[in-house]
């Protein structure tokens, strides 16, 4: 194979790389559009995108007021906070699974969802809490989540930082604040306990255009960094010692990765609840069709998440409308025959 | 005995223990007046109790000599005599007093099964030599008014036994 | 096998004679009143006269009662879970695992000093069960105390009928198992159907039926009066309710008590045909709907007011919030002011009733003028539960 048809080959694939890019794009795109027509308030198509436009430039069209507080005050920051929590729980993910180097790793393993629930439980149960009124259960995720990381890099730090310690260090920390929830739902009243299990399926019912504004400025610093140390990432996945010889310093880089992405996580799993899947099954899809580097892995997982969530969402809110299904579940129909279908067209490559 | 400060001390003592007496089952008893060698009748007046039982023991020296009540309400066995308490406010029997002066002291206790209470009924004197003032008087029964009337009694033997 | 049909039969023949009513000499299952002198008698005998122990205190007590109460048999009763238990004897030490029951024992006078055990969810409610502060504590249907029911040597113990089915059905097994003289009687006493029936026959099994007469008499007057009134109206004249529980968006639909209770107050709750019970809503499905009444419920999640008292104000607080919403100010409830909060403590549990008569008024205000909750409110307090020293301010349970 001469140097031609290697250059060839490798344009080839970066065509088809940024193909899927694109498309995933393009399926975003579509996605939303048809997913701010969705809903019971029966708005056509037409009038829905006429409130669109008239929120952003008033006084362009005449739209109902109902319409335009439909879509303004009820579906659009919906849409737009599945969309940016999607992209932010795959991206976290994504960098998850290559600094740890292990297909398993998900905000879950590491147990950063785990200690979320426990404190969205304690505000649910015992009615403690950081913050007050109506932020209590969401500040209490939170910080429980950051600490659940900070425990890992500490406990990480002692022991040398490498991804089996951060597994361990992981799991430990998952099954205890596990055990702490299961504790409380015990001793919290019939009431209680369903209200964290509600919890605990995810909502993106709770979204508000705050928290849009919140989890987007996280999203915005958090992504370009992370775009910027891809090739970082791209080293680490290989091994310490293979990225330690490329001169990356591999034990800041890890804390730093590792940081940002349960900062990503959290900040999103506060707001709604924890959604599992799309953080474990968006990365190993993208891989799956465009390799293992992370310049083009990071973004296109991130859009493979958001494409998945903004669908289980859409279908969770019209499947029994006007009941909705907790958007967590739905998450788990669509995502997981879907990675299984790719899993067994997959050639025996490594994951 | 004639002291005028014993009958006061009676009546007060009464007058202490009658409130006890309201609301609460109870049975009262009293005698007719014991003449030596012939019967004399106790009544037993039975309040609030509809289904009980009342166990009375006869002092020594004075045989029981029947009852009005039916066969099979009552029953007698040594010197205890038992009586079926069914709705019924009164229940009489009768006594021979011994010959000679002999005196002795009724006891009797009752329960009452549907309130699923018990008590005592206040003992009676029953004396041939007994003196009429010191005769103590029906009072209510009820474990609260026994305290002052067993003292009242023992006052009563205290001053008898100097007599004799 | 013929030897095994005559040792069944030889069984069969002893076992009533365990099951025997005490006093009962001839074996014909009654005490009649020459029965019951002579075993007054043989207890007499025994216990002061110095015979043979023949009878305890408490068979001669069970005697006694069986023939003032019961013409000197023993009775039976059916209780919600359609189980027949013959009673030879009254309940003198009870456990008792609902606090509705408990509520409904109250209202018909049973002597409360005779309840041993109650949940643990009765011993908090420290303002509406003072008496049982001091009761012991047998833990809850989901996590019952077996150690603590036994210890106080009930003979008679009280479970939901038709909730926790399982949990229940647990309890039962498991204390027939280490002691089959305990009667366990299954009783929900909070749903709208089957209250009255139930209240009936808990009165069979502690013999007050004069008082729960009163009681239901009381109940059927406040249930049919509501139900007379709006018992001819067609489905479409109905106000369209819409209900929210504690959490924002989650509705109530057929299957809940929430939502019968709507329907028994006249209303027509506009998810009753959503699935699941208690499902959560898309909003804008409540704002197309367009309702003519909204309900929110307050307590457990909503932690103020009720039997407790606690930050009344926080009702404003809620229904500002409920009226701020957005889009809602175009909806017609808001614009006529057909917005109420109204506190679970009365609209769940036994006093629904209280809680269903504050619907009816609110669906139907011109119709239901003359009708007064907070006075059948306190009425039931007083006269009923006997606490008298409880008068609630109407504000701690509904606002406005």
């Amino acid at each position: 194979m001469d140097t031609g048809e290697l250059r060839q080959r490798y344009a080839g694939i970066r065509r088809r790389r940024i193909l899927f890019l694109l498309s995933l794009v393009g399926i975003l795109i579509l996605l939303t559009g048809i997913s701010v027509t969705l809903g019971s308030a029966g708005l056509s198509v037409g009038e829905s995108y006429l409130a669109i436009i008239a929120g952003i430039f008033p006084g362009t069209f005449e739209v109902s007021d109902l319409a335009e507080t439909i879509v303004w005050d009820y579906r659009l920051h919906r849409v737009v906070f599945a969309v940016l929590a999607g992209f932010g729980l795959a991206a976290a993910g994504t960098v998850m699974q290559g600094i740890l180097r292990n297909p398993l790793a998900s905000p879950f393993t590491l147990g950063i969802a785990s200690a979320a629930s426990c404190g969205a439980a304690i505000a649910i149960v015992l009615g403690a809490g950081f913050a007050g009124g109506e932020y209590l259960v969401v500040g209490n995720a939170f910080l429980f989540a950051l600490l659940a990381a900070c425990v890992i890099y500490g406990m990480s730090r002692y022991h040398g930082m490498s991804s089996e310690t951060m597994i361990l260090a992981g799991i430990a920390l998952m099954y205890l604040f596990s055990a702490v929830t299961s504790l409380l739902q015990y001793f919290g009243t019939a009431n209680q306990v369903q209200e964290v299990v509600f919890w605990m399926f995810g909502s993106m019912g709770r979204s508000s255009w705050l928290k849009v504004a919140i989890v987007g400025t996280v999203l915005a610093i958090a992504v370009p960094y992370l775009m910027l140390r891809a090739w970082d990432l791209n080293a680490l996945a290989e091994g310490d010692e293979v990225a330690a010889s490329l001169g990356i310093p591999v034990e800041r880089s890890m804390a730093i990765f590792m940081l940002i992405a349960s900062l990503v996580t959290a900040v999103v799993i506060c707001f709604c609840g924890t959604i599992g899947f799309i953080g474990l099954v968006a990365p190993h899809i993208t891989r799956m069709i465009t390799g293992g580097d992370h310049r083009i892995l990071l973004p296109a997982s991130g859009l493979v998440g958001a494409v998945l969530l903004l669908g289980a969402d859409s279908l969770a809110r019209t499947v029994l409308a006007p009941t909705v299904i907790p958007v967590g579940i739905m998450t788990a129909f669509i995502g997981v025959p879907f990675f299984i279908y790719l899993f067994m067209r997959r050639g025996s490559s490594r994951w | 005995m004639k002291s005028p400060a014993l009958l006061i001390l009676i009546i007060c003592l009464l007058a202490l223990t009658m409130p006890a007496m309201a609301g609460s089952p109870s049975v009262e008893r009293s005698i007719s007046t014991p003449v030596p060698g012939s019967e004399f009748t106790v009544t037993l007046v039975i309040d609030g109790i509809q289904t009980g039982g009342i166990v009375e023991t006869l002092p020594e020296g004075f045989n029981f000599a029947g009852t009005a009540c039916p066969e099979g309400s009552w029953s007698l066995k040594g010197d205890t005599l038992a009586f079926a308490v069914t709705n019924m406010t009164e229940i009489t029997y009768q006594l021979r007093a011994p010959e000679g002066a002999l005196s002795g002291r009724i006891t009797g206790v009752w329960e009452d099964f549907l309130n699923e209470t018990t008590g005592t009924v206040s003992a009676t004197e029953a004396g041939t030599t007994a003196p009429a003032e010191g005769t103590p008087e029906p009072t209510a029964s009820g474990c609260m008014a026994l305290l002052p009337f067993l003292a009242l009694g023992l006052l009563c033997i205290l001053m008898r036994g100097g007599r004799t | 096998m013929r030897r095994l049909l005559l040792l069944c039969l030889a069984i069969c023949l002893v076992l009533p004679a365990s099951a025997a009513i005490p006093g009962d000499l001839d074996g014909d299952q009654t005490v009649r009143s020459d029965e019951l002198s002579a075993a007054i008698l043989t207890y007499l005998d025994g216990r002061y006269q110095g015979g043979d122990a023949g009878l305890t205190q408490q068979e001669i007590c069970d005697a006694a009662y069986l023939c003032e109460y019961h013409d000197g048999r023993a009775w039976s009763v059916t209780d919600t879970s359609g189980r027949e238990t013959v009673l030879t004897s009254p309940l003198r030490r009870v456990v008792v695992f609902n606090g509705e029951t408990i509520e409904t024992l109250r209202s018909i006078g049973f002597d409360t000093t005779r309840i041993v055990g109650v949940d643990k969810y009765t011993s908090e409610k420290t303002a509406f069960f003072p008496e049982f502060t001091d009761t012991a504590n047998v833990g809850s249907v989901w996590s019952p105390d077996y150690e603590a029911v036994l210890a106080l040597r009930p003979d008679a113990v009280f479970l939901y009928g038709t909730t926790s089915k399982s949990s229940c059905d647990g309890i039962q097994e498991t204390l027939a198992a280490s002691n089959p003289e305990i009667r366990v009687f299954r009783f929900d006493c909070y749903i709208p159907g089957t209250y009255m029936q139930e209240v009936r026959e808990i009165a069979e099994i502690t013999d007050r039926e004069e008082e729960a007469e009163a009681f239901i008499g009381f109940y059927t007057s406040v249930m049919g009066e509501i139900s007379n009134k709006t018992a001819g109206i067609p489905e479409s004249e109905r106000p369209d309710v819409y209900f929210e529980y504690w959490h924002d968006y989650q509705t109530v639909s057929n299957g809940s008590g929430y939502d019968e209770k709507i329907t028994l107050a006249g209303g027509r709750n506009i998810f009753h045909d959503e699935s699941g019970s208690s499902p959560e809503i898309d909003p804008e499905a409540v704002i197309i709907s367009n309702p003519d009444l909204i309900i929110k419920l307050a307590g457990k999640s909503l932690e103020f007011g009720g039997y407790k008292g606690t930050e009344i104000s926080e009702f404003k607080t809620v229904y500002d919030s409920l009226t701020a919403r957005a889009g809602w100010d175009h909806l017609s409830a808001i614009k006529n002011g057909r917005v109420h909060l109204i506190h679970s403590d009365i609209l769940g549990g036994a006093q629904h009733f209280i809680g269903t008569s504050y619907l009816a008024e609110w669906c139907y205000p011109e119709k239901f003028q003359d009708l007064d909750p907070h006075a059948i409110h306190l009425r039931y307090l007083h006269e009923f539960q006997h606490l008298e020293g409880l008068t609630p301010d109407e504000a701690a349970f509904t606002y406005p």
